[in-house]
């Protein structure tokens, strides 16, 4: 059996008067390509994740779901050639297994604007900006919360899986001083 | 004070194993571009709904148009406007109309036969995403009010739906009007 690989990014910004925050992109509650309701629903994700393709390397997998899940336009700001060196891009969170391989990378955009360009796909839920004191709060969710995700929480409430919070947990150490 | 008018659209298209579904708006949490808090977040709206002056000079179609590109994209204004035109405005059915000293409000509906439209629409950050409602989810619907622009949907469960008056009257019509028409089919 083929190893399923998945691929993240997880972007940072600054926001004037604010602080910084990590763009996490919400689960939506069905599929409307596919007809059918969506696993996780209303959980916060990375701000791209998705599964790599046959012969797709995981930067290859991030572009290729940032034009799907943000837009093309968002996606030319966000990763411009050499994006990795340009925004300093860390692993935040790395998993292997027989038949599993997650990779999560973290980058740091200082220039907040890009967040107008950006339009989700209809099925996605919501771009959320996640303050690192928000962290503390998170529900975190195991295969038990799948069908129902977060469905039954108020929207001031946040979920997230193991590998996200770690994500998150680990970029706001390495961009949030 | 100049007065306001208001105009909304509400897309109604038939989907696989659910029926005739309205295609909501949710209103999201904050501005996109000013990143200020949205009011009535997570509240569902009608597809498009956008205000202007009363003597502003755009036409309705115009107005609403903008909204489209704003609220899903530029790829879906062919798909919203196909069989409108500045001269004949088709704005029929009204679903909701409401006039007072300082505001006119007026929302139409549309009924859309290939929900493959649901497919290009792209939404921005200060949308909380689209909502697929059927008819029969109307009478748990929590209608809102001022009170609500604050915290709008923010505090309850998010598997709840969340509405002001004017929006629930033009879905319950809606669903009136073309729901009957899809039985008769």
């Amino acid at each position: 059996m083929e190893k399923l690989r998945k691929a993240g990014l997880l972007i940072l910004t600054r926001i004037p008067n604010m602080g910084i925050v990590g763009v996490s992109q919400t689960r939506g509650i069905y599929d409307v390509k596919n007809l059918r309701p969506l696993s996780f629903p209303s959980v916060s994700q990375v701000t791209v994740y998705g599964k790599c393709k046959k012969d797709e390397n995981f930067p290859d997998t991030i572009l290729r779901e940032a034009k799907e899940e943000l837009g093309e336009k968002a996606s030319d700001i966000i990763l411009p050639k050499k994006w990795r060196e340009k925004f300093n891009a860390q692993t935040v969170y790395s998993y292997s297994s027989v038949d599993l391989e997650i990779e999560i990378i973290a980058i740091f955009i200082e220039d907040h604007t890009f967040l107008q360009e950006i339009r989700a796909e209809p099925s996605s839920g919501e771009i959320r900006l996640i303050f690192q004191r928000q962290l503390s709060s998170i529900r975190q969710l195991g295969e038990s919360d799948k069908s129902v995700g977060m469905l039954h929480f108020p929207r001031t409430k946040l979920g997230m899986t193991m590998d996200t919070y770690t994500a998150f947990l680990q970029a706001f150490e390495i961009f949030g001083k | 004070m100049e007065k306001k008018r208001k105009i909304g659209l509400l897309i109604l298209t038939p989907i696989k194993h659910m029926g005739l579904v309205a295609i909501s708006y949710t209103q999201g949490i904050v501005h996109a571009r000013n990143l200020m808090p949205l009011p009535f977040p997570g509240s569902s709206e009608v597809t498009l709904y956008a205000d202007s002056d009363l003597h502003d000079d755009q036409d309705e179609t115009d107005i609403l148009i903008r909204n489209a590109e704003e609220r899903y994209g530029e790829n879906s204004v062919d798909i919203f406007f196909s069989n409108y035109n500045h001269h004949l405005q088709p704005f029929e059915p009204s679903v909701f109309k409401f006039s007072s000293d300082s505001t006119n409000v007026f929302i139409t509906a549309k009924l859309v036969d290939d929900s493959s439209l649901l497919h290009s629409l792209r939404v921005p950050l200060s949308s909380s995403g689209i909502r697929l409602i059927t008819q029969d989810m109307l009478c748990q619907i929590r209608i809102l009010d001022d009170h609500d622009k604050e915290h709008g949907m923010m505090r309850l469960a998010r598997s709840q739906i969340g509405m002001t008056y004017d929006t629930f009257k033009a879905f319950e019509n809606a669903f009136l009007f073309f729901g009957k028409r899809e039985d008769e089919r």
